[in-house]
């Protein structure tokens, strides 16, 4: 899985940190989900759009296996 | 103390109740003490308090800092740590019986079952801290 978080992170210049902080999780988390390493739950990943500002279909770029 | 060194912190610990399990298992004359269960207890028990006192320390520190304690990828890696311990476990149990029944049999020197019971308790709780530690660093698939 493959995520924009990264990118539209830093289009709101927003860190790791405050991501984090916004939507209550720790900021690891946010650090496994941005290299793919950890699949969010469908809660936390739309918790994360709103943030961002976008839609999951827009974050998660799902490729088969 | 920052995430390195408390990491630091708990490898120690476990290593420390490792050594610990190993003396009390291979060599109980060597520590010159006549109750090893009470031993083991105050080992098992010392572990405990040193493994809780890193974890309050780190866990205040976040929630100074406006992270939560524990989050859904922490819980998925204390389940997925705890499933995969539990499995270890009884194979590592089933095998240190098999060896106890065999040192039985033979009339060789062995602790008593109780003692075992300690023993098994100990490699389950460090089984357990190891692993969680592996998929914190690793990641777990949610």
């Amino acid at each position: 899985m493959k995520t924009r978080i990264k990118e539209l992170r830093a289009r709101y210049n927003l860190t790791q940190d405050d991501l984090a902080r916004k939507i209550g999780v720790r900021r690891e988390t946010i650090l496994f989900i941005e290299n793919g390493k950890y699949v969010p739950s469908l809660k936390l990943a739309h918790d994360i759009a709103k943030v961002l500002k976008t839609s999951m279909d827009e974050l998660f770029i799902f490729e088969k296996e | 103390m920052d995430e390195r060194t408390g990491l630091r912190a708990f490898v120690a610990v476990v290593v420390v109740a490792l050594g610990a399990g190993v003396i009390f298992f291979f060599a109980p004359e060597a520590a010159g003490a006549d109750n090893w269960a009470t031993v083991m207890s105050a080992v098992i028990l010392l572990t405990m308090a040193l493994v809780a006192i890193v974890v309050a320390r780190k866990g205040l520190k976040d929630l100074k800092s406006g992270f939560p304690m524990e989050d859904e990828r922490s819980r998925a890696i204390k389940t997925r740590a705890g499933y995969l311990a539990f499995f270890v476990s009884l194979y590592l149990i089933l095998g240190m019986s098999f060896v106890h029944a065999i040192l039985e049999d033979n009339e060789i020197s062995s602790l008593p079952t109780s003692e075992w019971l300690m023993v098994y308790v100990g490699i389950m709780g460090s089984i357990f801290l190891v692993l969680t530690s592996y998929l914190k660093r690793k990641g777990v698939s949610g």
